[in-house]
């Protein structure tokens, strides 16, 4: 069998869209979970024995849900019991969201966890309100430290994305199902997909470094 | 309730799909070990050729979701080499292949633990490289290694849910037909989905007492 790129080539429009439309689902569910993930830690770090617990349940459900099959729940069983049927890519932004709030809320733990309590009690002694101390002593601390484990679950965020192809949205997977099916050509249709998947991929992660190494040149000298 | 009623008649046959699951979960994790070790001695070796064909595997193959893995070993492999392999196949080699680089990163950082000084007091014993591997290195390597091999157990169990979409008859592929006949997938769903939720939390926690039950004492 001889290999023929330029039946899927010719269909760039439709994959660069395909691509567009697979990166803006990342962009939407990771900042949905961004904002879930902080409720879900500010839950945990409550007084209240209740939220603790609701936010601990929250966690361990979503961990235990395939991305798969939280993905068939909101598009197919929302729409059948409650009547609320959400679209192909509404539901594939809601299902990245909360996948990957769980990852968030964690690094958000962790990362105001790494603060020194007496910082907190200086604040204070200082006479700073409570809005005041977590303004700005907390927060330009705690971002610093969640900026690059976060942009690791955008990354997971995207390779999530493609799932969209099995609620019918036509991004990246499903341009490549349709050539394959309509031009018969698999291979071609899902190597092509695929290298264009990797090399986004890979620039991510190359960004991400960037963003990382910009970090932690601003910290000076290693505090032992 | 009665449509509750029809899930709980339908539970012997999804819970026969959960079978495939953990046949499917449990090979892959088996091979991906085997893998993972010749990937890792490729990153480790003192051949620089070598060390960017395992780490070009590891960034390629990192870097898609099952889905992708799943479709390409199905339809593009199998089109291109004409092997009519079946589903069951194709789902094992796929998660082979992706979980293969998680695998060797999780053996690289078991034997980064390893302390220098061993390889050179086995050497100073008179071991070949090989007894040096087999007898020293690897048995603490691998219990070190043991609870994120575990950890990734769970991970290669819940992304094992997608081999529905090439024709695998798991959990997820029997609950959603017999779901989309009876148009009950609020609770078709929801069941496959408690069944996960405690599988996945069962072994977390497993995970975790493995991990306090075999850390060195020092």
């Amino acid at each position: 069998m001889s290999l023929d790129f330029s039946i899927v080539l010719a269909q760039w429009p439709r994959l660069l869209w395909g691509l567009a439309y697979d990166l803006y689902f990342a962009l939407a569910g990771f900042g949905i979970g961004c904002v879930i993930g902080f409720l879900s830690y500010l839950a945990s770090a409550s007084k209240s024995k209740i939220a603790n617990a609701i936010s601990y349940g929250y966690v361990q459900i979503v961990r235990g849900l395939p991305m798969y099959l939280l993905l068939l729940w909101i598009y197919f069983g929302i729409a059948t019991k409650i009547g609320l049927a959400l679209t192909g890519e509404q539901s594939i932004i809601l299902a990245i969201g909360i996948m990957s709030s769980a990852f968030t809320s964690e690094i958000f733990r962790t990362g105001y966890n790494a603060i020194d309590v007496g910082q907190i009690e200086a604040g204070k002694a200082l006479g700073l309100s409570d809005y005041r101390i977590n303004r700005t002593i907390l927060f330009p601390q705690v971002i610093r430290i969640v900026i690059p484990p976060l942009l690791n679950v955008f990354v997971i965020c995207f390779k999530a994305s493609t799932y969209a192809a099995v609620v019918a949205v036509p991004e990246l997977i499903f341009v490549a199902q349709d050539i394959s099916l309509n031009q018969f050509r698999p291979f071609e249709a899902y190597i092509s997909v695929a290298a264009l998947l990797i090399g986004t991929m890979l620039l991510l992660s190359l960004l991400v470094n960037a963003i990382e190494a910009r970090l932690n040149e601003g910290k000076g000298a290693p505090r032992t | 309730m009665n449509s509750w009623n029809a899930v709980l008649n339908h539970m012997p046959a999804m819970l026969y799909g959960l079978r495939f699951t953990f046949f499917i979960a449990i090979a892959s994790l088996a091979l991906s070990m085997v893998f993972g070790g010749i990937i890792v001695s490729l990153l480790r070796s003192k051949i620089a050729v070598a060390r960017s064909i395992g780490f070009l595997y590891v960034q390629i193959f990192r870097s898609l979701s099952p889905y992708v893995y799943v479709l390409l070993v199905y339809f593009a492999l199998a089109g291109v080499t004409g092997w009519k392999m079946d589903p069951t196949t194709a789902a094992i080699i796929s998660l082979t292949l992706l979980n293969a680089a998680y695998v060797a990163e999780i053996y690289r950082s078991a034997l980064l633990t390893i302390d220098n000084g061993q390889w050179e007091a086995a050497a100073a014993m008179g071991l070949t490289r090989w007894k040096i591997n087999s007898i020293v290195i690897w048995p603490q390597a691998l219990r070190t290694a043991l609870p994120l091999l575990l950890n990734q157990f769970i991970v290669i169990l819940k992304d094992s849910a997608i081999v529905g979409v090439i024709g695998v008859k798991d959990i997820l592929y029997i609950a959603n037909a017999q779901a989309s006949i009876t148009y009950k997938q609020f609770e078709y769903l929801t069941a496959v989905g408690v069944i996960f939720i405690v599988i996945v939390f069962v072994l977390s926690r497993l995970s975790i007492s493995l991990e306090r039950r075999l850390a060195w004492k020092r």
